[in-house]
């Protein structure tokens, strides 16, 4: 299935530049993951999930535009997925 | 650490007196902002001129500034605000405030105004006033280069005002080392109202902790757990920068002074753009996170600009509120603020400000000179420089809100205020506890006392309800809870401040980071001081308590002042992800209503009699 992602802060500076368009096997965020462990190695795996396997709270992932924080959340054909660091903060302390 | 000492100053008779601090201060406020607080509140009346020479100024470094921690550098800097005329009181990080420590004092105490400019020297339990009439003029830059030369000691670390603080503009910042800002509202015109240009301070006193090696150890074991955290490793890589993507997805970060969605344009201002002139990161004392960047544009029309920041706040304010699209600019005008000690947060809302004014036709070329279009880079930076110098139409944003007054009656609505202080870049309709920590600040439009940085993590229902020992909704749009939320936080951050610890280092960006249990063992291991959980709590309300009744002091101390601006609640968000989201008045009074029962407050936010006696906030004598 093809989606696209845009990946932005730490877990860009650890695949590199994207190819934007994606052609994975699956249709849940989970699967995205998976393929991404595979195609980056082990270390965007362990980046973008916790020690129970989920999404990391720490990563938010916008399916279209729309915020999901469950692997088992459906993509489909076309999807454009955003995932970036979720840290909440404000500004520096001031 | 209980050894070091307070010194009163006054800069009109040049008396100094120092004394021990009394262990019922430590036990009952700990030290730093809590102990500010005792003391502002012992000294300030209602109608003390924030300019005038009875306006204290203090500065207190925490408990356990200066030892090695959770990012332990931070001291606040507290006084009567010339820039919203309430309550001013700065956490800053740095450098200066551990050297303050290493020279034997936690605590100053300012009063009086000298009659030419002077600074404080401060080396080991020594405190002198030095001329600085040679210094007066300088940049923060050029001041700590001038007194380290002067006095022969390269190893001073110095908090010094600018020309925005020498010249009143309200919202003037003390700045020590490159960019590490007591910022917000105006402590720096505070000091330039005082002619006190800087406090430079060496020590080499022994910080005499309680239990040395059981501190060490517990110290190893924390900072191997902080370096293990995924988010320590983004703030590493990227500093606070990285907010603008997540705040950009989450929709709550607008443009053209807070009314419009950038969408696609956004992206120019997000970290990585950032990155491109990164030189690499640089930390506080003895801090292990090293979130700020170290920029040098290296082309460009900006092309020779070096210095550290910008952080998530001031792109917000230059880049976002702007629609000023290029990152060498907002690392250029923000080290323009930083050099002349302005703050950046109020100088980028007021150019906002004064671009929608501009847009409206209330203010026009004949008032500026020149045009000032959204996105106006050129225009921006000259008017930044005009704040700063006072010229032209700067010289009536220098006033800060009060600059109202000098213009048409018109332009009050398009300037966004939460008790009397300009908020800060976040886009207040859509994260209910974000806009509610900004309202119930006891400094005006800020969130950085209160914000549950947590919020927007999307953390479970049943997670959330352990955490904050009540109902918590996960979706940071709802208000289920969120008053508890900031509640909770409040007095977590309390105790943050008056320890001296760093707030990216305790549960703030994660609920995986150090709190209350680990908060009170570190202080034991350190001071020797036995501050139970419940205690440290006890502490905490006592702090928040008083602030609160300063407020009431300075007669904005109830709920019709815990409000978010009026345009929050009428007008939703244009557009983006979080499109057609306001507040809604019935929801926001039962935020209102259960955060005073939280605080054990009347229904109108003010402290009961029975709370201030329970609490036994009471002023104390002042020596000096």
């Amino acid at each position: 299935m093809k989606v696209r992602l845009k990946a932005y802060g730490l877990l860009k500076s650890l695949t590199g530049e994207l190819p934007g368009a994606l052609d994975i096997s699956g249709n849940t965020l989970g699967d995205l993951v998976s393929f991404l462990g595979r195609k980056y190695g082990q270390k965007v795996k362990d980046e973008l999930l916790d020690e129970k396997g989920e999404l990391d709270f720490s990563y938010a992932f916008f399916v279209s535009g729309e915020r999901r924080s469950n692997k088992n959340a459906e993509l489909k054909e076309g999807d454009e997925i955003v995932i970036t660091n979720m840290l909440g903060g404000g500004e520096s302390p001031g | 650490m209980l050894t070091r000492k307070i010194a009163f100053i006054d800069l009109t008779t040049r008396k100094i007196t120092k004394q021990e601090i009394p262990r019922e201060w430590r036990e009952k406020y700990i030290g730093a902002r809590g102990i500010n607080m005792l003391l502002l509140y012992s000294m300030v009346k209602a109608d003390t001129d924030p300019l005038g020479p009875d306006n204290p100024l203090i500065f207190g470094a925490g408990l356990a500034t200066g030892v090695p921690g959770f990012g332990n550098s931070r001291f606040n800097i507290t006084a009567r605000s010339p820039d919203t005329g309430n309550l001013g009181d700065s956490n800053c990080g740095g450098h200066f405030g551990p050297e303050l420590v290493y020279a034997g004092f936690h605590h100053l105490v300012i009063t009086g105004k000298s009659d030419k400019p002077v600074y404080l020297l401060i080396t080991d339990d020594n405190i002198q006033i030095k001329d600085a009439s040679k210094i007066w003029g300088k940049n923060t830059w050029e001041t700590q280069v001038a007194i380290r030369q002067e006095t022969g000691d390269p190893d001073l670390r110095i908090a010094a005002i600018g020309p925005a603080g020498e010249n009143l503009c309200r919202a003037a910042n003390v700045m020590t080392d490159v960019k590490d800002a007591a910022g917000r509202f105006g402590m720096g015109a505070v000091m330039g109202s005082k002619k006190l240009k800087a406090i430079a301070a060496h020590g080499s006193k022994d910080l005499a902790l309680a239990h040395p090696q059981a501190f060490l150890d517990y110290f190893k074991e924390q900072g191997d757990a902080l370096l293990a955290r995924k988010w320590t490793k983004a703030m590493k890589r990227f500093g606070t920068p990285l907010l603008v993507a997540p705040a950009d997805t989450g929709g709550w970060l607008l443009s053209h002074n807070d009314t419009v969605s950038l969408g696609e344009d956004m992206k120019k201002l997000y970290a990585e753009k950032f990155d491109e002139h990164s030189l690499g990161m640089a930390s506080c004392s003895a801090c292990l996170v090293h979130c700020r960047a170290r920029y040098h544009i290296k082309e460009g029309k900006f092309a020779g600009a070096r210095g550290q920041g910008p952080e998530y706040g001031a792109i917000g304010e230059f880049g976002v509120n702007t629609a000023v699209l290029d990152p060498a600019a907002v690392i250029y005008v923000s080290q323009l603020c930083n050099e002349a000690g302005m703050d950046v947060m109020e100088a980028g809302f007021m150019m906002g400000f004064a671009m929608e004014l501009y847009e409206k036709g209330i203010i026009t070329k004949a008032d500026l000179g020149r045009s000032l279009d959204w996105g106006d880079t050129d225009g921006m930076i000259a008017l930044v420089e005009d704040l700063i110098a006072r010229r032209g139409f700067g010289d009536v944003l220098a006033d800060g809100p009060s600059c109202l007054k000098r213009l048409p009656p018109e332009a009050a609505k398009y300037m966004t205020l939460i008790r009397n202080g300009p908020i800060a870049a976040v886009g207040g309709r859509v994260v209910k506890s974000f806009v509610f920590s900004q309202a119930v600040s006891t400094i005006g439009g800020h969130p950085h006392r209160s914000r549950p940085g947590t919020d927007v993590l999307r953390l479970p229902a049943d997670f959330l309800e352990k955490f904050y020992g009540g109902p918590v909704s996960p979706d940071y749009k709802d208000y289920l809870g969120k008053a508890r939320m900031v509640w909770w936080h409040e007095l977590l951050y309390a105790i943050c401040d008056a320890g001296g610890f760093c707030r990216f280092q305790t549960a703030f960006n994660t609920p995986n980071a150090p709190a209350w249990d680990e908060f009170s063992k570190y202080i034991y291991l350190t001071s020797g001081m036995d501050m139970p959980v419940a205690k440290l709590k006890e502490v905490a309300e006592r702090m928040w308590t008083t602030e609160r009744l300063l407020l009431d002091r300075f007669g904005v101390g109830t709920r019709e002042y815990d409000m978010a601006p009026e345009q929050w609640y009428d007008v939703p968000v244009p557009a983006g992800s979080a499109a057609g989201e306001k507040l809604d008045r019935d929801k926001w009074r039962e935020m209102q209503d259960e955060y005073y029962q939280l605080h054990s407050w009347d229904k109108n936010g003010v402290p009961t009699p029975q709370t201030v006696e329970r609490l036994q906030i009471k002023p104390v004598s002042i020596g000096g």
